[in-house]
């Protein structure tokens, strides 16, 4: 049983606290079966346990198995952190209209100014604009169906791509950009494998964008 | 022998028979390949766990003989995927056997 208790240690190394109650129910079922399978087959009783445990393979390969196909710490973290964010905003109904009301006002600050023939601040106002709408957008729009989401996804995706391009070619310190897209880049990986992981009818609405 | 890949089509294809539990399920695969195909059972369930992230198979609690079990079925979609992966891998053996044969 100690031996069991290493590889379920090791099986479920970094999975999210859910992720390993499941397997380790699962696998203490399974070894249970196995073994006794194995004593009716006329091995000892530590004979029998042996065998289940060989016939499991190797822990870190399961490891890596089930990292692939259940959430880890971190992105139970990030689950449960963007559950939160979304909350936050749905409780202050007067947030969605303060950010819908600072998108119009830099959309229209940045037209101003361009037209004015500032280019730079205009285009830095305008794509501020263009983040604010995609942050207020879910707010109103009915975007939580999969075809919708991923429409609004690859807008976002596409976005934070023409930031990065913008960046990289009109600021002298290229590496600031790098540095503050490269956590909403972070997020948006593991957003995808969440999604990737858990079946669609279970997913909580802010999955969706 | 241990065929990459295969083990999803395994498990839909012991699945499509009866509804079975985890352990039921790695010693018919075992059994039905008369022991050629062995695999580590605990990469059974991440497998498992996989196919019932695509909608393919669906687990449902039962007691059996006293003792509380997870077991799993197979979904129309997974059935649907059975017979396209059966047809798939039916061809592939075909041609390789066939090249096999020739040399």
């Amino acid at each position: 049983m100690a031996n069991l208790e290493m590889w379920l240690k090791q099986a479920t190394k970094c999975l999210s606290a859910d992720a390993a109650a499941k397997v380790r129910g699962e696998i203490e079922e399974h070894f249970e079966q196995a073994r006794e399978a194995a004593a009716l087959g006329g091995a000892t009783e530590a004979d029998a346990a042996q065998a289940a445990l060989v016939a499991l393979g190797n822990a870190r390969a399961a490891n890596r198995a089930y990292r692939r196909v259940l959430l880890t710490k971190n992105e139970a973290r990030i689950l449960r952190e963007s559950a939160w964010e979304a909350g936050a905003v749905c409780a202050h109904g007067w947030l969605r209209w303060f950010v819908l009301f600072w998108t119009a006002a830099t959309l229209i600050a940045g037209i101003w100014i361009k037209i004015g023939g500032w280019d730079y601040l205009a285009n830095l106002l305008l794509m501020a604009s263009i983040a604010l709408g995609l942050c207020a957008s879910p707010m109103f729009l009915p975007l939580f169906t999969p075809v919708r989401g991923r429409m609004y996804r690859a807008t976002k995706l596409t976005f934070l791509a023409a930031v990065m391009v913008f960046g990289l070619v009109s600021f002298r310190q290229p590496w600031l950009i790098f540095v503050c897209i490269w956590p909403a880049l972070w997020n948006e990986w593991n957003r995808m494998s969440i999604r990737r992981k858990m079946p669609q009818t279970d997913w909580p609405r802010h999955l969706y964008l | 022998m241990n065929l990459k890949g295969t083990l999803p089509t395994l498990i839909l294809e012991a699945l499509a028979r009866q509804p079975n539990h985890g352990y039921a399920i790695a010693q018919r695969i075992k059994e039905r390949s008369s022991g050629v195909l062995d695999f580590k059972e605990g990469t059974l369930y991440p497998a498992l766990h996989k196919l019932e992230n695509e909608g393919l198979v669906e687990s449902f609690d039962e007691v059996e003989s006293g003792r509380p079990r997870r077991s799993y079925r197979i979904t129309k979609i997974g059935k649907a995927a059975l017979a396209h992966n059966r047809a798939e891998w039916l061809a592939l053996s075909q041609a390789v056997t066939t090249i096999l044969g020739e040399a």
